[in-house]
């Protein structure tokens, strides 16, 4: 049978390449599996948790904000964030949930008051970066829930 | 003639800034080789986000997404990326005189520009191009954050169809003895020349070619100002090596050409001072 070439790029390094038999991948509509001769698709990727097989050996990455594009049997999958399930530090990433809840509900609270639009602006932003450092905690953790 | 004292008083100065040069030389290279590295780590992204990007223009057309317009017109916007210091050969003249010629050929006046790096302002400050906003305090590390900044407004100017053209202007980074002065159509996002003949296939989009095509766009523009931004840190340390490494070269033969004419002169001024005491023991 073919197999799937996986890459799992972010931009500041290659994380893997490998050669898998079938693919998970977190997509926006719900997980999606990918099987060799899958047809082409180009999909939104949710924070979460990817994994592949090779053979029967399960292997899990947590992923975060980014696309995959399935080809000819190249799966590519570009995120901004990526980590292997294995070198995920669990006590790290509730910490940083936590942190991040604190900041996002300490936000919340604070910005019901009239602000102008910068500062509005600025709130929003600040406000979507905690929201990412929350999902991303969460994804690491559900991935090394999965090893 | 210089005096000796005059020529001794010159080579002293030659060789302090000889070490100042080959000082700097050593901080550029240490400095180049985390940028570099950088540089080589962020490709392989920039790369396969082209491809997908590039695979799909193809099958898309304005009406999927506004930064797709293509049309003439003298609202130009350019994002421009120099180094704060000086001291790197023509790395940002060349740039900024690549830039200046083009907007000539191509009959825009004012620009509006947004210029990172001292260099780059000290530059079109002289000229009649509008410099919209320029960043001379901001700390390198905080450029990409401004840049970013830059591109929300510009995109979102451009899809409101207030400007014409977005270019990003910047030094590519190719090796250590080559930057390539760079000019890069940012917006419109036309498909690029490399792509290949995919075969007419069918593309599932998930959720659909809306949703996804404007984030993926979006990051892709930012990835490509990424990729910029780096190769410019990147290119202004190499090209400050080489410029220190041929100034402390310089500085060298130039040690070497004044030694031999202060041991010259020496020599002169012995032989003549042997004369004088010879013909004056004559005299006597």
């Amino acid at each position: 049978m073919d197999k799937l070439q996986l890459e799992v790029l972010t931009p500041g390094r290659i994380l893997l390449e490998t050669e898998a038999d079938h693919v998970v991948l977190p997509g926006s509509m719900g997980e999606m599996g990918i099987l060799p001769q899958h047809i082409p698709v180009v999909t939104m990727l949710n924070g979460g948790v990817l994994s592949y097989f090779v053979g029967q050996k399960q292997s899990y990455l947590a992923v975060q904000g980014g696309y995959a594009q399935v080809d000819n049997n190249r799966v590519t999958v570009l995120v901004e964030r990526a980590a292997f399930a294995e070198e995920i530090d669990v006590v790290v990433a509730e910490q940083d949930e936590k942190d991040a809840a604190e900041h996002l509900k300490q936000l919340l609270s604070k910005s019901s008051s009239r602000a102008t639009e910068e500062e509005y602006e600025v709130e929003r932003k600040r406000a979507a970066a905690y929201e990412a450092q929350l999902l991303w905690a969460i994804a690491r953790q559900s991935a090394s829930q999965q090893k | 003639m210089p005096s000796l004292k005059e020529i001794r008083n010159r080579i002293t100065s030659v060789k302090k800034t000889q070490k100042t040069t080959s000082a700097m030389k050593m901080v550029s290279a240490a400095k180049l080789n985390r940028a570099e590295d950088t540089i080589r780590r962020a490709r392989p992204y920039a790369a396969k986000l082209r491809t997908v990007v590039s695979s799909l223009s193809g099958k898309l057309t304005p009406d999927d997404n506004p930064l797709f317009r293509d049309q003439d017109g003298k609202r130009v916007a350019v994002v421009l990326m120099t180094s704060d210091r000086g001291l790197c050969g023509g790395f940002n003249a060349n740039l900024c005189k690549l830039l200046a010629r083009t907007l000539h050929e191509e009959g825009v006046d004012s620009a509006e520009m947004h210029i990172v790096g001292r260099k780059g302002r000290d530059f079109f400050r002289r000229t009649n191009h509008q410099i919209a906003a320029d960043y001379p305090d901001a700390r390198p590390e905080q450029h990409l954050d401004i840049v970013f900044t830059v591109l929300d407004g510009l995109t979102a100017r451009f899809a409101a169809e207030e400007l014409d053209r977005v270019y990003l202007v910047f030094n590519e980074y190719k090796s250590i003895l080559t930057q390539e002065p760079t000019i890069q159509t940012l917006l419109p996002i036309r498909p690029l020349e490399d792509t290949e003949e995919v075969e007419e296939q069918e593309v599932l989009f998930e959720p659909d070619v809306e949703e996804l095509i404007g984030p993926l766009v979006q990051q892709y523009i930012q990835n490509q100002m990424y990729t910029a931004w780096l190769g410019t840190l990147a290119g202004e340390h190499a090209a400050r090596m080489t410029a220190m490494d041929s100034a402390t070269k310089n500085a060298g033969e130039m040690i070497k050409q004044l030694n031999l004419y202060y041991n010259r002169s020496r020599q002169a001024a012995i032989t003549k001072e042997l004369i004088e005491i010879i013909s004056g023991a004559e005299s006597l």
